[in-house]
C-alpha cells in the first residue's frame, strides 16, 4: 500500500460557517497503479488533493484520523520536512490547466532543473542531463528544453509538465484533469505517453477526472466522489459493468459512447448539494430514483463486495435490479 | 428550399507584419481559416460541424451569424446575399439567426436580470410591444424548463450552470429564429446535466421549427444529436453526411483518425491507434491540394495538387478524399 488516508476531513471556514468539502473519505492507493477519482464539479476532488499536498486556503482546514504515505506518517510530518522530504521527490503535482502552470519568462528546461536542484543535490550540469532524460520520455525532443512556453502547444505544454512531476522518480503523481482543454488527438496521444512513461518510472498515478471514459482507458481502480466522499470504489471493469451505487449508474447513463450512438443519454436530476450539516443521510437522496424514507435519515455504510469493491448505499443488495431500473429513462424523471 | 447556404466562401486573416517582414521586405502571411466551402442548412435539421480547435468550424460559424465577412464568396439567407442586403431583410435576417454561446459563467450580464437578459434582444430589435415581449419572455422560460416566477427576477450568479444554459437557450429562441447556431454548448456543463441539455435543444428544435448548426470537437455528443454531420480540417471541408453514417463509416483519413481517437467510456472495448502522423500546423499561405496530405499515413504526390470539394446539394455520404475508395479497401471495419 502506498497511500492510506483515514477518515479525511477538508473543510473551509466561510461566513462563520464550516462548508465541508471532503467528508469522512478512505483513500488507499496501492504501489504502481493508476486510482482514478471522478465525480462532478464541487463534489471535492480538487479540495481532496490539495489537502493531501498542504495546498490549502487559509481558510481550509484538514482532519483525519491518520495518512501514511509509503510507512511515512505525512500527518503529523512539519511543513518544513514535508517540503523537504514529500513534495517533488515522493509526490508530484500536475496541476489543473497545467498548460497555464509554466512561467512564461523561463524556458522550459531551466524551470525543470529549477526543481530537481531545489530537491536534491544535482548539479546543474547533472540536471540538464536528467531534463534531456525527462523530455525525450515524454516524447518532446531534448532540444526543446531551450524554448520558452509560447513556443510549445498546448500538448507540448502538458508533456513538459508531465516530465517536470518525474523529474525526482516521485513514487505518486497526482494529475488534476489532465487532458481538458486538449483536442481528442492530442488528447489521446498524451493518455498514451502517460501509460507509457507510468510503467518506465514505476510510480502510482492518481488521476482526477470528470470524464468517464478517460478513467476507463487509464485507470486501473476508480472511486466515484460524490458530496466529499467515495460512494463506491472498485477496478475500473467493475464500475462500469457491474455498478452498485445509484449515482455510479446514473454517471454512465449520461456519458455518450461513440461506439452506442443509439444508446439514449439520461441526465440526473437536480444538481450536488452543499454539505454544510453533520446530520447523517445520504447525500444522494434527493436526486436518487431509488432513494427510501430511511436514506435521508442513515449515513449508509461502506460495504465490501467481492474483489475489493466497496459501496455506501442501502440498498446495495438489489444492486444489479436497481442497475436495470436505472437503465430506463423513466426511472430518473419523476 | 435551404434556409442559409455558403457559396464558395473563403476567410482569410492577416498575420500581422514583424518588424524583421519589414527589414526583409517579406509579404505579411494569411491565415486560411475557411477555405471554399459549400454548405447548406436545410430546414429543420440540425447540422454538426467537428474538428480540431484552428480547424474553423467558430470561423465558419461566425459567418453564418453575419459576424464575419467572408474574404470570398457569399452566403445566402433565403436566397439573399448577406453581404447586400437590404435594412429591412439584414432586421430580418438578426431576428432569425440566432447563437447560443459556449460558456454560460461569461455570456450573461451579471447586472441584468434574467428577465432582462432574455428580453434584450427583442428590445433592441424593437420586435414587438413591451406587453408583447414580457409574456413571451416568460412562455420561453417555461418552455426551457425554468418557473418564470421563480427564475424571472433572480441574477445570474443565483443560477447553477445548467440553469445559466437554459437562459442562454430561451435568449437565443425567444427571437423566433430560423437557425440556431450553437458552439460548444455542452462543454462548461457537468456531465450529469449534459444529457438534458441536450435533449432541450434537441425537442425545441422539433417544437418550435428551426435549424440548428451544433459545432463541437466531441463526436460522440454529435451522433447523438446532429442529422448530418461535417468534418472540417484546417479550413477545408473534408467529410459530409448523415451523422450515424460518417461515424460509423468514415471515409476520409481524417475522420477515421479523429473518430478513433475518442475514449469509449467501456474498459472491455479497444478503439486502436489513430493512423495519423505528427501535429496540427496552422493554415498558412496554404496551397490548392488536400491540407490533410502531411499528416496523412495514405497520402501521393497527387494529394497536394488535389482537393475534391463536397458536392453539398445532396445528402449523400461523401468525402473530399480522392482516394477514399481504395484507403480503407480491405481493411475491416469495426465500428459497426
Amino acid at each position: 500500500m502506498l497511500l492510506e488516508a483515514k477518515n479525511l476531513n477538508v473543510s473551509y471556514r466561510r461566513d462563520g460557517k464550516e462548508i465541508h468539502a471532503v467528508h469522512d473519505l478512505n483513500l488507499t492507493i496501492e504501489t504502481n497503479e493508476v486510482f482514478g477519482v471522478v465525480g462532478e464539479s464541487g463534489c471535492g476532488k480538487s479540495t481532496l488533493i490539495k489537502g493531501l499536498l498542504r495546498l490549502l486556503a487559509s481558510n481550509g482546514r484538514i482532519r483525519a484520523d491518520s495518512i501514511v504515505f509509503d510507512g511515512l506518517d505525512i500527518q503529523n510530518m512539519s511543513a518544513e520536512e514535508f517540503r523537504s522530504e514529500i513534495l517533488w521527490k515522493r509526490i508530484s503535482l500536475v496541476p489543473q490547466s497545467a498548460m497555464n502552470s509554466l512561467n512564461p519568462v523561463y524556458k522550459v528546461g531551466d524551470q525543470i532543473v529549477e526543481v530537481i536542484q531545489e530537491h536534491s543535490g544535482m548539479t546543474v550540469a547533472e540536471a540538464r542531463i536528467r531534463v534531456a532524460e525527462l523530455l525525450e520520455s515524454v516524447g518532446l525532443q531534448a532540444e526543446l528544453a531551450n524554448s520558452y512556453p509560447h513556443q510549445f502547444s498546448g500538448g507540448m505544454r502538458q508533456r513538459a509538465m508531465i516530465a517536470m512531476s518525474l523529474a525526482l522518480n516521485p513514487k505518486l503523481i497526482i494529475m488534476d484533469e489532465p487532458t481538458t482543454g486538449l483536442d481528442v488527438l492530442v488528447q489521446d496521444k498524451i493518455l498514451r505517453t502517460l501509460a507509457d512513461v507510468r510503467h518506465q518510472y514505476n510510480c502510482s498515478i492518481l488521476l482526477i477526472s470528470h470524464d468517464i471514459a478517460i478513467m476507463s482507458e487509464l485507470a486501473s481502480r476508480i472511486g466515484v466522489m460524490y458530496a466529499g466522499s467515495f460512494v463506491e470504489t472498485a477496478q475500473t471493469d467493475d464500475i462500469f459493468h457491474h455498478p452498485s451505487h445509484p449515482y455510479t449508474m446514473g454517471l454512465t447513463n449520461a456519458f455518450p459512447s461513440i461506439r452506442d450512438l443509439d444508446r439514449e443519454l439520461i441526465s440526473i436530476p437536480g444538481s450536488p448539494p452543499a454539505i454544510d450539516s453533520d446530520e447523517p443521510k445520504c447525500w444522494f437522496n434527493q436526486r436518487c430514483p431509488f432513494a427510501l424514507d430511511a436514506c435521508s435519515r442513515i449515513t449508509p455504510e461502506e460495504t465490501n463486495l467481492q474483489n475489493s469493491h466497496r459501496v455506501s448505499c442501502l440498498r446495495f443488495e438489489e444492486r444489479v435490479e436497481l442497475a436495470d431500473k436505472a437503465k430506463r429513462k423513466a426511472t430518473w424523471i419523476s | 428550399m435551404d434556409l442559409l447556404t455558403f457559396e464558395d466562401v473563403s476567410k482569410a486573416f492577416q498575420i500581422p507584419r514583424q518588424f524583421s517582414d519589414f527589414l526583409f521586405r517579406r509579404p505579411a502571411g494569411t491565415i486560411q481559416a475557411v477555405r471554399s466551402i459549400n454548405l447548406e442548412i436545410k430546414q429543420n435539421e440540425i447540422l454538426g460541424i467537428a474538428g480540431e480547435s484552428g480547424c474553423g468550424k467558430s470561423t465558419t460559424c461566425m459567418m453564418g451569424a453575419g459576424l464575419l465577412n467572408p474574404t470570398s464568396g457569399c452566403i445566402k439567407y433565403c436566397g439573399r446575399d448577406i453581404a447586400n442586403m437590404s435594412r429591412a431583410d439584414l432586421v430580418e435576417f438578426r431576428k432569425s439567426v440566432q447563437l447560443i454561446f459556449q460558456d454560460p459563467f461569461e455570456s450573461l450580464n451579471p447586472r441584468f436580470m434574467i428577465e432582462d437578459i432574455v428580453a434584450e434582444g427583442p428590445r433592441a430589435m424593437k420586435l414587438w410591444p413591451e406587453m408583447e415581449i414580457r409574456k413571451k419572455v416568460s412562455e420561453i422560460l417555461w418552455e426551457v424548463g425554468l418557473d418564470p416566477t421563480r427564475f424571472a427576477h433572480r441574477y445570474p450568479h443565483e443560477l447553477s450552470g445548467g440553469e445559466r444554459q437554459r437562459v442562454g437557450i430561451a435568449a437565443a429562441l425567444v427571437c423566433e429564429p430560423k437557425i440556431v447556431i450553437a458552439d460548444e454548448p455542452l462543454s462548461m456543463l457537468d456531465v450529469s446535466i449534459r444529457a438534458d441539455i441536450l435533449d432541450l435543444i434537441k425537442n425545441l428544435a422539433k417544437d418550435r421549427q428551426f435549424s440548428c448548426v451544433y459545432v463541437s470537437h466531441d463526436l460522440s455528443i454529435l451522433g447523438n444529436v446532429a442529422d448530418r454531420v461535417l468534418i472540417m480540417y484546417l479550413g477545408q471541408a473534408v467529410e459530409l453526411g448523415i451523422a450515424k453514417d460518417v461515424i460509423q463509416s468514415p471515409a476520409h483519413p481524417y475522420t477515421r483518425a479523429l473518430i478513433s481517437s475518442v475514449p469509449i467510456p467501456d474498459p472491455r472495448i479497444d478503439r486502436g491507434v489513430p493512423n495519423i502522423i505528427g501535429d496540427i500546423s496552422l493554415p498558412v499561405n496554404a496551397g490548392q491540394g488536400c491540407s490533410f496530405a502531411p499528416r496523412c499515413p495514405y497520402a501521393e504526390a497527387e494529394c497536394a495538387r488535389r482537393f475534391d470539394a463536397l458536392d453539398t446539394a445532396t445528402s449523400v455520404h461523401q468525402s473530399a478524399c480522392w482516394k477514399s475508395d481504395q484507403c480503407f479497401a480491405g481493411v475491416t471495419d469495426d465500428h459497426s
